[in-house]
């Protein structure tokens, strides 16, 4: 075997999201395979948490990485931090996904009780994750579990389970306008928890 | 749908947990409302960052070999531009070291004297079934269209020969008698690779020319050599930034990829002006 003389593939690591999302416009499969490495685990983990099914949540994580890889310019700076942006994108998606499957496969794979898991303890982290995400993580994993269990646990099942206001209430046989006001309170304190470490109000 | 009735909403919105009809409804109010707006975006930032929040679980170790896979076959097809290689389009065979490019106007002025030897024939058959002739019509204006490349390749060659660098390529191998040149010409975007002495390629496999560029690889032209001798015109596709290096490899021609399969054969840095 000859050597390779381009010495370029160490280079990659120390490039950014942003700067390897750009490197991906010019078909870098390099750059590709260096996302992948970051964001895998956490995509992966993501899809899975909505689907619940390890085939459907990879074969997604498969779909979105190639959609990123097909089409780089989805993603612009503009649209907030990358890792946030593609997490985002991957409950997305896996929320379409699951939605456009029947109801009666989202009740059986997605009821309550598995849909109230714990919070994560924030130290079981991906080793390929970078320090300022798994302080993000943190964060908001912090914020989260300060809520009360009930805000929480409602929030969880709306974001992460697909599920409508009027479909919760049902499933926990509450009042919807209990629901309603969960979420309102919930979502608020989260804010209130997040601002200051995400600028969310920044324009 | 007023600005109160949209606010009691609006997290809600984000977590993407109303209906659809009332969602249109807070839609059709925030396109016409700054504050609902700005608010909107709030409760979708601080929506996006719960993403942020799962467990972490690990996906299986085939999955990222699996994706890049597709990734690759994808970015080979987008690539390799799929191109006639040159000495079939040129369709003869070269003698041993006979690639000069004298040689080459010589053999195109025979491959010419042999189309104007069909045409010929082909007026002295006139009198065969109308079929024939059509059939006839078309190998010629498919061998027209090849003596129109021939045309404009030799075109090329020219033009790299007159305004072109000679650049000795590195073999990796120590065949003693391979002697590889690249000449190109930065305004013509092209250049020729000449060879002598080049071992033949394992069954199956040919020579791939890249350029590099950007740290990226470019496939651009498949060839195998004839008695060791080679004359392969390399276009850069329009896409391709300048490049800084030109390699071969030997590949399978049905599976190029993003790069070297088994690193260079022979490889030379190419001047930045």
């Amino acid at each position: 075997m000859t050597p390779d003389v381009f010495p370029d593939e160490g280079l990659y690591s120390s490039l950014n999201d942003e700067e390897l999302m750009q490197r991906l416009e010019f078909r870098d499969l390099a750059a590709f395979r260096t996302l992948f490495a970051r964001y895998g685990n956490l995509v992966y983990s993501t899809t899975y948490r909505v689907l619940r099914d390890p085939h459907l949540a990879e074969d997604m994580v498969q779909e979105i990485f190639l959609r990123l890889w097909r089409k780089p310019e989805s993603y612009t700076p503009s649209r907030g931090r990358f890792a946030t942006w593609l997490t985002s994108v991957s409950r997305n998606r896996a929320v379409d996904e699951i939605r456009s499957r029947n109801r009666r496969y989202r009740h059986e794979t997605a009821s309550p009780e598995q849909q109230e898991r714990e919070v994560p303890a924030p130290e079981t982290e991906d080793p390929a994750m970078s320090a300022e995400l798994a302080d993000q993580r943190r964060i908001i994993l912090t914020a989260l579990s300060n809520l009360p269990e009930e805000q929480r646990k409602t929030i969880e099942l709306a974001y992460f389970g697909g599920f409508t206001q009027q479909e919760i209430a049902e499933m926990l046989d509450q009042p919807l306008g209990t629901v309603k006001t969960r979420i309102r309170l919930g979502m608020q304190k989260l804010r209130s928890a997040l601002t200051p470490e995400f600028r969310l109000e920044r324009r | 749908m007023d600005c109160s009735e949209v606010l009691e909403i609006i997290d809600a919105y984000a977590l993407g947990a109303v209906a659809p009809e009332e969602a249109a409804q807070l839609e059709a109010h925030v396109a016409d409302c700054l504050r609902c707006w700005e608010e909107l975006v709030k409760a979708q930032r601080t929506a996006a960052l719960l993403a942020l929040s799962v467990p972490m679980e690990e996906a299986s170790s085939q999955l990222g070999d699996r994706i890049t896979a597709v990734a690759r076959r994808e970015a080979a097809g987008i690539h390799s531009e799929p191109r006639v290689p040159l000495l079939r389009r040129l369709g003869f065979s070269w003698g041993t070291a006979a690639f000069g490019f004298g040689t080459a106007s010589v053999a195109a002025l025979a491959f010419a004297g042999v189309l104007q030897a069909q045409v010929n024939d082909l007026r002295d058959e006139n009198s065969d079934l109308e079929s024939q002739v059509q059939a006839a019509n078309g190998d010629l204006r498919a061998q027209v269209g090849q003596v129109s490349q021939l045309v404009e390749d030799q075109g090329t060659i020219l033009a790299v020969a007159i305004s072109g660098t000679d650049i000795e390529m590195k073999g990796a191998s120590d065949a003693e008698d391979m002697s590889i040149k690249y000449a190109w010409s930065a305004d013509q975007r092209a250049g020729i690779i000449t060879c002598a002495g080049m071992p033949q390629p394992p069954d199956g496999k040919v020579y791939q020319v890249w350029f590099s560029a950007n740290s990226q690889r470019f496939p651009v032209e498949t060839f195998t050599p004839e008695d060791g001798a080679c004359l392969v015109l390399v276009a850069l596709p329009e896409s391709t930034p300048t490049p800084t290096g030109i390699g071969i490899s030997i590949e399978d021609p049905d599976a190029i990829s993003d790069g070297p399969e088994d690193g260079w054969a022979v490889y030379a840095h190419l001047p930045e002006n």
